[in-house]
């Protein structure tokens, strides 16, 4: 079965002081296929997807995206590329409206340079209008369409992780990196956020997902890294890691 | 009274201005300019500058600036706009990069305190304390009428500007650019993240602020003739703050209205009034009063008088869409489209009739 590398990491290292958090990491995730990343506190899992978003600059090691080095570059300009992401605890931007919040990420906006705002403030309309269209139907897919004009700040938390999300979809990304997308989230919720992923891995989206909650990456994932203590235990099927007494033990403190 | 009125409505102006420039950068963009009372200062000095002519003029206070140059309106104002979009974009590499917002004000409050301490001591720059005067009023040797109409036609032109510089400000901040740029103050990693450069975005708007308080400050100085630090001095941008929290934080016709509140009643207005008690009293209650605002402000209703747009419904907005021309109107339309005669509306711009409904209803475009 070949797949082509979506996004590759090779000997990502990330120290705090004298603390080695991700410890020479190489991991493929292919595209179109959702790759879950699990492991007890303190792993390394977000700082790993940090250094892949590009927030965090690693003390070494490569990010390849389709192949391409990409290590170089700022996270808004990885966010350019293709590689989105979504935060633990969800960031929204709290005195816009709900379907600002989409629109905002729709890439290559005529409207969103300073002289076509001042000088031509026609040309951007039409195009403004379909990416609400779009944002409207991204929103339908949770049911949030009656909080499209609410201001972000008065959603509810599980609400805030699903607009995170659908930014980054609005973003059209190549990659997409969840961050526990099931905190906060109601099971029904859950369950269309697992749909979601499905439609998005048959877009040929990369998808990475760190997660704690063991029946949504059994239920969403393709293959699964477990970390422990800043490097990969194992990878495989869901079955063979959760099997894996090298696993077991580092998610139980022993050793 | 006429005089008393007329002045009013320039300051309103050079206010209004100011607070829109100051709105759009730290309302919309949260850049925390501390020190922006030196962009409209720099204007000043520009307009001045460029206008005041050769020391020989009779005028014993002025000096020769720039061979003793003499622009013709309005290039003095246009002088203003470049000079302080000019400063912020020397500032800007600095103070625009990343950095906590309360480290941002503070830098830029210390460069401010900086540069009127320079300009006061060095009286090689721009004649120190005494400052320039004599800075010639825009087309007084040309326009043959009274002082009194003169500054109604100021007055004019003063409102002229302002009403531009709210169009400016308007355009960007009900623009996609505008979303991006209060998405970036909300949360400039999450900015980031869906692939907003943070440093280029606020420089653009720090330069395009920094040049409307440029022209501010042009404004002023040809209307009231001089320029020295003392008119410039740090808490001056507090009150052009003020103006824009009590008007209402990003949004523009809240820093206009804090303009009149804040800048005509508060700062300009209590120096009509005849004198009481010892000499400079009003002047220090007046500054007590600012003060108190401030904190009345902040307690009562810290969104201010005319709060944020929750949600900005741009291209869907129509009274967003009258103002910018941020629409299809059919006005527009006929203008552009060389087919469609007046009156009678082209087959091929479908929005035309009825552009109403397309606006509230949302159009059958698909995603992209």
């Amino acid at each position: 079965m070949a797949i082509a590398e979506g996004l590759g990491v090779e000997k990502i290292v990330v120290t705090y002081g004298g603390v080695r958090a991700v410890d020479g990491v190489s991991i493929d995730f292919r595209a179109g296929a959702v790759t879950g990343l699990i492991g007890p506190n303190g792993a390394g899992k977000t700082s790993l997807l940090n250094v892949i978003a590009g927030a965090l600059r690693g003390a070494g090691g490569t990010v390849r995206l389709f192949g391409e080095d990409v290590s170089r570059l700022s996270s808004d300009a990885r966010g350019r590329r293709g590689i989105l992401r979504t935060f633990q605890t969800a960031r929204t931007f709290e005195r816009l409206s709900v379907v600002d919040n989409l629109i905002v990420a729709q890439p290559e906006q005529r409207g969103d340079r300073l002289l076509t705002a001042l000088l031509r403030p026609r040309s951007w309309t039409a195009q403004e209008r379909a990416a609400r269209a779009r944002a409207l139907e991204l929103l339908d897919l949770f049911g949030m369409t009656s909080h499209a004009e609410v201001r972000a700040d008065q959603l509810s938390g599980g609400q805030r992780k699903i607009v995170d999300y659908l930014r980054a979809l609005m973003a059209n990304p190549k990659v997409l990196l969840l961050d526990e997308p099931s905190v906060g989230l109601a099971p029904g919720v859950l369950e269309r956020l697992s749909q979601d992923l499905e439609r998005m891995k048959g877009a040929g989206v990369c998808i990475v997902l760190v997660e704690h909650e063991m029946e949504f990456i059994r239920k969403s994932c393709d293959h699964v890294v477990a970390m422990a203590n800043g490097s990969v235990v194992t990878q495989g099927s869901f079955e063979t890691v959760a099997a894996n007494d090298d696993v077991r033990a580092a998610y139980l403190g022993r050793r | 009274m006429s005089y008393y009125l007329a002045t009013i409505v320039i300051y309103f102006g050079v206010y209004g201005l100011g607070a829109l420039a100051l709105n759009l950068q730290i309302g919309l963009s949260g850049i925390a300019n501390f020190g922006f009372i030196i962009f409209e200062s720099a204007g000043a000095y520009a307009a001045a500058i460029t206008s005041i002519g050769p020391a020989s003029n009779g005028h014993a206070l002025s000096e020769t600036y720039f061979w003793g140059i003499n622009l013709p309106f309005p290039l003095p104002l246009l002088a203003g706009a470049l000079a302080g979009g000019l400063l912020a974009l020397i500032m800007g590499p600095v103070t625009m990069r990343k950095m906590r917002r309360d480290y941002q004000a503070a830098t830029m409050l210390a460069i401010s305190i900086i540069a009127t301490q320079v300009i006061s001591n060095d009286i090689h720059i721009f004649n120190g304390n005494a400052g320039l005067a004599a800075v010639p009023s825009p087309l007084s040797g040309h326009l043959n009428v009274s002082t009194a109409t003169y500054d109604w036609i100021y007055a004019g032109y003063a409102m002229v500007l302002t009403a531009i510089g709210y169009v400016i400000c308007k355009r960007i901040s009900m623009s996609p650019f505008g979303r991006s740029l209060r998405a970036l103050r909300d949360d400039d990693d999450a900015a980031a993240s869906i692939g907003k450069y943070a440093w280029a975005m606020k420089m653009k708007v720090f330069v395009a602020g920094g040049a409307i308080a440029g022209l501010a400050g042009a404004l002023l100085v040809q209307y009231i003739g001089a320029w020295s630090p003392a008119a410039w001095q740090y808490a001056e941008t507090f009150v052009l703050l003020q103006c824009v929290i009590l008007g209402g934080i990003a949004n523009d016709k809240g820093a206009l209205l804090g303009a009149f509140v804040v800048g005509v009643f508060l700062a300009e207005a209590p120096s009509f009034l005849p004198a009481i008690g010892y000499p400079g009293l009003i002047n220090n209650l007046q500054w007590i009063l600012i003060g108190v605002v401030y904190i009345i402000v902040l307690w009562f209703r810290p969104q201010g008088l005319i709060p944020e747009r929750g949600s900005l419904r741009l291209a869907v907005n129509p009274a967003f869409d009258a103002l910018t021309g941020g629409s299809d109107r059919p006005r527009r339309l006929r203008r552009r489209s060389a087919t469609s005669r007046p009156g009678v509306a082209s087959t091929a711009d479908a929005t035309a009739p009825g552009s109403a409904a397309v606006a509230t209803t949302g159009p059958a475009v698909g995603p992209r």
